[in-house]
């Protein structure tokens, strides 16, 4: 694993998953296929991954239109490797979303860990 | 260095303003400033053999307060009329050219006057070849040169002998030598006669003054008011008004009575050149009146009007347009002209005037202009009726002399006339901006939103920060009505355990003059007593009044919630919020800081009223909350988003 400063989870999408292997992420999208061992999660660039659910679960009667939020390791580009989710909301705007993480990644400066020296 | 041109000065006293074809270079030997305002400026003209005095007309004093018009300047005159003051004979400077500044004079140029005076030059000029016609005045005038209006009892008769002449105002003979230095402290600017023009002398509207009564001008019909009417004590009657501008630059406004509104009305139209004669004149109304002349024309019945050629040599109303944007820093109660597009037009409603307590339309429409800013303006009356279908579709409109208040921040009201997609570049300009960025809706400041609770809530791009109070000195600038601010912000603490609690007992009485909020007192029977109305009530209106901390990431302010925003707040009204809080009659501390708890630390988007006020012999600056909204943070976001982007 990588030296990643605690309880700091990059927010990532389908395009920049590759950057971040190895690492615990955040992503925020719409579960697409149902539940299974290996599930498809949309991104909010649109853009496809897979979530392995050997470490953890997704919820119960998950709504198609909920819109969650998935922490997890990122096994290779395509995959996160599930441990734990959050319900949004049905009404999250995903293209907001996703011009926030266009602003993430033009002002590095501002959006990288902070770290608090121990 | 160009050439003067020889015998310049000779030639030109007996052409100037006749011959408009001759534009000598000459040089400015001289330049003064007369009397006490800075604008009039007198100039001798010199060829190097003869000088003349001459006078700059108005439009050319910038000329001279930039500098570029000065002492021994060479200049090419382009533009000018002759003129007698005190049996001297001035140049009136309209237009020249400055070609260059040697900083000496040339030659030794001697007064042209005695030359003139004895006949030594043609005495070719229009002016003395003119017949003297009737004695225009009782008096006994005879002396071609007379001051008609030097002494007071030769007050001219208005309406006076006009008969036989088709235009009412004298063929101007000499009589009518306006401004000697006699009557006048300041020296005024004496251009009385110009052009002949048929053998009737127009008198530039520059030159217009309330001692001559026999004029006629030429101008454009720049602005035509509907017909209004009024009813009071003396009578009733209607009357319009108008505005004229001519190739003197200067514009002035007449107004229409009775018989004149019937007669002149209708033919009227608004953008054609006409001969105008007749009509008394006054000192203008600065309050209503935005025109450049000092003066304003009362038409009456010897008012004769004549459509005439435009041969373009008189502007079309010009407009001097203000951004929207800009219109924060005008003073309120000015008159602007502004150029927009019509982004939504409102219902039309009716109020009934203060003034003339009649029944008046009036309609609002949102403008917005490449500033990126919108104002609210009011149309009224019959332009109100019809606004609904006249600003459809979102046109381009320039509205001339509407008066900016303070109305909301700052709104505006139509004034003298309103061009729907006028045939200006700048309109064709602003309809190209509106197509392509400003119909997308992107944010936009608005100067009006409304002050009072309700409107539209602050968008990003009009909200400051809570620190702004200190560093823009609010509370100081509007002293009397308050300035006002938007913010986001988060409430941090509630100022709520006052005795009694956060409200207070209003009356009973929702009617005038109550209206359920003046102050009861309870009176030893359980009863509320209103000072008021002077009634006794057995129940009160109890309305909330606390004030709290509002915190964001510059800085935090106290304050003030009244009624509507803290039910808003808390969700409960006063009296709701009185019972929850004595659940078996006597107060329960827990239910009432329960109201509160869903409160502290939310955010909500506030606008606020900072006024500077006297407590206790002490200037505190106070703010209170006039509007509150809760943070809708999708749109937040995307606001956000786009200010970052513009960034």
């Amino acid at each position: 694993m990588a030296a990643q400063p605690d309880g700091y989870y990059p927010r990532v999408n389908a395009a920049t998953l590759g950057q971040h292997v190895d690492m615990i992420v955040s992503v925020v999208g719409k579960i697409a296929s149902p539940v299974g061992s290996v599930v498809q999660m949309q991104c909010a660039d649109g853009g496809m991954i897979h979530l392995s659910t050997e470490h953890g679960e997704l919820p119960i009667d998950l709504s198609s239109e909920m819109v969650v939020e998935v922490i997890g390791q990122v096994n290779s580009p395509q995959e996160v490797a599930l441990f734990v989710t959050r319900e949004l909301s049905t009404d999250t705007d995903l293209e907001t979303y996703n011009r926030m993480l266009m602003v993430q990644a033009k002002f590095p400066q501002y959006f990288a860990p902070v770290v608090v020296e121990q | 260095m160009e050439m003067i041109t020889s015998n310049a000065i000779s030639k030109l006293v007996q052409v100037a303003g006749v011959d408009s074809s001759f534009s000598p270079i000459v040089q400015v030997v001289s330049l003064k400033q007369v009397g006490n305002s800075n604008d009039r400026y007198r100039a001798v003209l010199s060829d190097g053999i003869h000088f003349v005095q001459g006078m700059l007309s108005k439009q050319l004093t910038s000329m001279v307060h930039a500098g570029e018009l000065r002492d021994n300047s060479i200049v090419q005159l382009q533009e000018c009329l002759k003129n007698e003051v005190s049996g001297r004979l001035v140049i009136i400077l309209l237009n020249l050219r400055v070609l260059d500044n040697p900083g000496q004079r040339i030659g030794a140029p001697i007064d042209i006057e005695p030359s003139l005076k004895s006949g030594q030059l043609p005495s070719a000029q229009p002016m003395h070849a003119q017949p003297l016609a009737q004695p225009l005045y009782n008096s006994t005038n005879s002396a071609p040169m007379a001051n008609n209006y030097v002494k007071r009892e030769n007050k001219p008769a208005i309406g006076s002998p006009n008969r036989g002449n088709p235009y009412g105002a004298a063929t101007s003979p000499r009589g009518d030598n306006p401004y000697g230095s006699s009557t006048s402290q300041r020296y005024q600017p004496p251009i009385e006669r110009s052009m002949n023009v048929d053998g009737t002398t127009i008198t530039p509207i520059a030159g217009l003054n309330i001692y001559n009564s026999r004029w006629t001008i030429k101008a454009r019909l720049t602005t035509k008011s509907d017909v209004r009417t009024w009813s009071n004590a003396k009578g009733e009657g209607s009357l319009f008004s108008i505005e004229l501008l001519d190739n003197s630059g200067v514009d002035i406004r007449g107004t229409f009575f009775k018989e004149g509104v019937d007669k002149f009305y209708n033919m009227l139209i608004p953008g054609k050149v006409y001969r105008i004669s007749g009509g008394r004149l006054k000192v203008a109304n600065m309050q209503y009146n935005t025109c450049k002349s000092s003066f304003e024309i009362t038409f009456d019945q010897n008012t004769e009007i004549h459509l005439d050629d435009d041969d373009g040599a008189i502007a079309a109303a010009h407009y001097d347009f203000v951004k929207i944007g800009d219109l924060e820093h005008v003073e309120p109660n000015k008159s602007v002209d502004v150029l927009a597009i019509v982004k939504s037009v409102g219902d039309v409603s009716h109020i009934v005037s203060k003034k003339t307590g009649q029944e008046m339309g009036k309609c609002d429409l949102i403008l917005v202009d490449d500033s990126g800013t919108e104002i609210t303006l009011t149309v009224w009356r019959e332009k109100a009726e019809t606004a609904p279908r006249d600003f459809a579709n979102h046109p381009v409109v320039a509205f001339r002399r509407a008066r900016l208040s303070e109305y909301g921040g700052r709104s505006l009201s139509a004034g003298a006339s309103t061009d729907i997609n006028p045939q200006i570049p700048e309109a064709q300009q602003l309809v190209r901006w509106w197509q392509t960025v400003g119909s997308t809706g992107a944010a936009t400041r608005s100067l009006s939103a409304r002050s009072g609770g309700g409107g539209q809530v602050a968008s990003l791009v009009e909200r400051k920060n809570i620190e702004a109070i200190r560093e823009e000195n609010l509370g100081h600038i509007n002293v009397d009505k308050g300035d006002y601010i938007a913010f986001k912000g988060t409430i941090t603490f509630f100022k709520k355990d006052r005795e009694g609690g956060a409200w207070y007992p209003a009356c009973a009485n929702a009617g005038e003059p109550c209206k359920n909020r003046f102050k009861v007192t309870p009176t030893t029977d359980g009863q509320w007593q209103c000072d008021k109305c002077h009634n006794t009530y057995g129940n009160c209106v109890r309305r909330w009044i606390f004030s709290g901390v509002v915190e964001d990431s510059t800085s935090s302010t106290w304050v003030s919630f009244f009624n509507e925003q803290a039910e808003t707040l808390l969700g409960v009204t006063a009296d709701e919020a009185f019972l929850h809080s004595h659940p078996e009659g006597s107060f329960d501390q827990n239910a009432y800081d329960s109201l509160y708890a869903p409160a502290l630390f939310s955010d909500w988007v506030f606008r606020c009223r900072v006024k500077n006020e006297l407590v206790n012999e002490e200037n505190r600056v106070k703010t209170s909350v006039v509007g509150m909204w809760p943070v809708d943070y999708l749109r937040e976001s995307k606001d956000l988003l786009a200010a970052i982007a513009n960034f």
